[in-house]
């Protein structure tokens, strides 16, 4: 392992540290979250795949890895950014450290870099792409980042979405049937929705409408995931699928798949300066003025100006006031910016899967409306 | 072994700052961010031209030495630079002077320290970051910026 390892930003900004994890390089737009823990939550989260991961909190890795805290099948940072990787994990469920989970799948990960100094570049400038190299001066990191793809002209959801569909574990007593199309799913997503007593069966984020109607399901969900909801592979696949099913079935979208939603009905997509990471985000719902704290991870926001007049704006971040729900006015469909399966962050906005599952149920089967 | 002083230099100093520079110059010449190969009069005039507004650091044991010179361009900026011969590097010689040139700085007045970092010098962005730095590349090497 070597010594000393680089993080190198797009705009030229050196940050020196100590590497862990794998001895590799890695390049990926520089994002930070303010989350105070669940970092194995946030590595395995695949919306953050394509993104090298910086945490404002100081300490990481304290409590170790363990088998049940993941979000996903691997490991979905390029690039793990930490002030201090605890060498020393004290947890009873821990099975390894962070930098032999990281290691493991050959990630790299830099820490001892002053990440309060790294975050207030990030918010002032913006985020940007970076690199972490131990075994190359800046100058050259440099160099050959600026030739790398950019982040939002990559395909990520194609990379972090699910080949062929699969079941997630039944309930021991099945009401009703999910289907979720997967644009890069949380696990937490499909563990909320099995323990409500839902059949869920994910379906790649490529499938056609025809596809998710042969499974004869009584709602749908778009899931969350990675890159720019306005990607010609998005606008091209999963956008025209979710206005055609919304139709069909009571639908909801979470955060991505929210995105589309609002792309689906007339509403244009935007950058965030520096994106909302984190675990306590306040939202509001205009309906109720009650004001929840939510878990995000999001770089693109909702610009509602052109959203068809069928769709109502439901909820508003109170820190910047952008979009973060949509509402049908006449058909069972609802979006969320913001995560409501946590994992990590508060779990006070799990409702938001009851609402939905209490839509399907007052809703009447295909079959029924055709009748 | 009596324990080795920083202390900040004056005139009797030059001839070894002087030396330490122009080691240092041979062996990375304009790449050590030093202007010329300093002499022990040039190295004179500079202190004294100082007055309260800058000042140089030394290790008693003739390792290394450290500057803090005024910006001619804003009052509230200093550059500063630490060099060391190659025996005292590694040792933490170059923390003690560039803190006691921070430290400096700050009672001074500087809102700010600057400089620059010739490319490749890891171990040297490595002490910026420690203390603070943010470095940046600017074409073949690296400036640094320490708020005070």
């Amino acid at each position: 392992m070597p010594d000393k390892a680089l993080l190198v930003l797009e705009d030229g900004t050196v940050f020196a540290g100590k590497p862990f994890g794998a001895p590799a390089r890695a390049h990926g737009e520089v994002v930070f979250s303010t989350a105070m823990t669940g970092y194995q939550e946030m590595l395995t989260d695949p919306s953050f795949a394509g993104q090298v991961l910086v945490l404002t909190y100081p300490l990481a890795g304290n409590y170790g890895i363990n088998r049940g805290d993941v979000e996903s099948k691997r490991v979905q940072v390029r690039g793990f950014v930490v002030h201090e990787a605890c060498d020393l994990p004290s947890h009873w469920g821990s099975e390894m450290t962070l930098h032999e989970y990281i290691a493991s799948q050959d990630i790299p990960g830099i820490a001892g870099v002053d990440t309060r100094a790294l975050t207030r570049r990030l918010r002032t400038a913006g985020v940007m792409m970076g690199a972490i190299t131990s075994d190359e001066s800046a100058e050259e990191a440099l160099v050959r980042l600026r030739s790398l793809p950019r982040y939002g002209d990559t395909d990520l959801v194609r990379e972090v979405s699910t080949d062929k569909p699969y079941e997630w574990h039944p309930p021991r007593e099945v009401r009703r049937h999910v289907a979720v199309v997967d644009s890069g799913v949380k696990y937490n997503i499909l563990r909320l929705l099995s323990e409500r007593a839902c059949r869920v069966t994910t379906l790649p984020a490529t499938a056609s409408p025809d596809e998710v109607l042969a499974l004869k399901p009584h709602g749908v969900v778009f899931s969350p995931g990675p890159g720019d909801p306005a990607h010609p592979e998005m606008l091209r696949t999963i956008v025209p699928a979710l206005r055609d099913l919304t139709a069909k079935y009571p639908t909801m979208g979470i955060c991505l798949g929210h995105q589309v939603l609002a792309r689906a009905f007339g509403a244009s997509t935007f950058k965030l300066k520096f994106g909302h990471r984190g675990a306590n985000h306040p939202v509001k719902d205009l309906a109720t003025s009650r004001v929840h704290i939510t878990s995000q991870n999001h770089g693109y926001a909702v610009d509602p100006d052109g959203l068809s007049s069928d769709i109502e704006v439901s909820q508003v971040h109170l820190n910047d006031g952008t979009c973060e729900g949509l509402r049908h006015r006449s058909e069972p469909a609802i979006s969320i910016q913001y995560h409501s399966e946590a994992s990590p962050g508060p779990l006070d906005n799990v409702y938001v899967f009851d609402r939905f599952l209490e839509m399907i149920d007052d809703f009447p089967r295909k079959e029924t409306r055709d009748a | 072994m009596p324990e080795p002083e920083y202390r900040q230099a004056t005139d009797i100093d030059a001839a070894a700052i002087a030396a330490v520079g122009a080691a240092v110059w041979d062996e990375l010449g304009a790449d050590s961010g030093l202007p010329q190969r300093p002499t022990s009069d040039g190295v004179a005039q500079l202190l004294s031209s100082y007055g309260d507004r800058g000042a140089m650091f030394v290790y008693d044991n003739a390792g290394g030495f450290a500057a803090v010179s005024p910006d001619q361009n804003d009052p509230e900026e200093a550059v500063m630079g630490v060099w060391l011969l190659r025996a005292a590097r590694r040792k933490g010689v170059g923390r003690e002077l560039a803190l006691m040139a921070t430290d400096f700085a700050r009672s001074a007045g500087y809102q700010k320290l600057r400089g620059t970092l010739p490319e490749g010098n890891e171990p040297a962005l490595s002490f910026f970051s420690d203390i603070g730095s943010l470095a940046q590349v600017v074409g073949q090497g690296m400036e640094y910026e320490l708020p005070l």
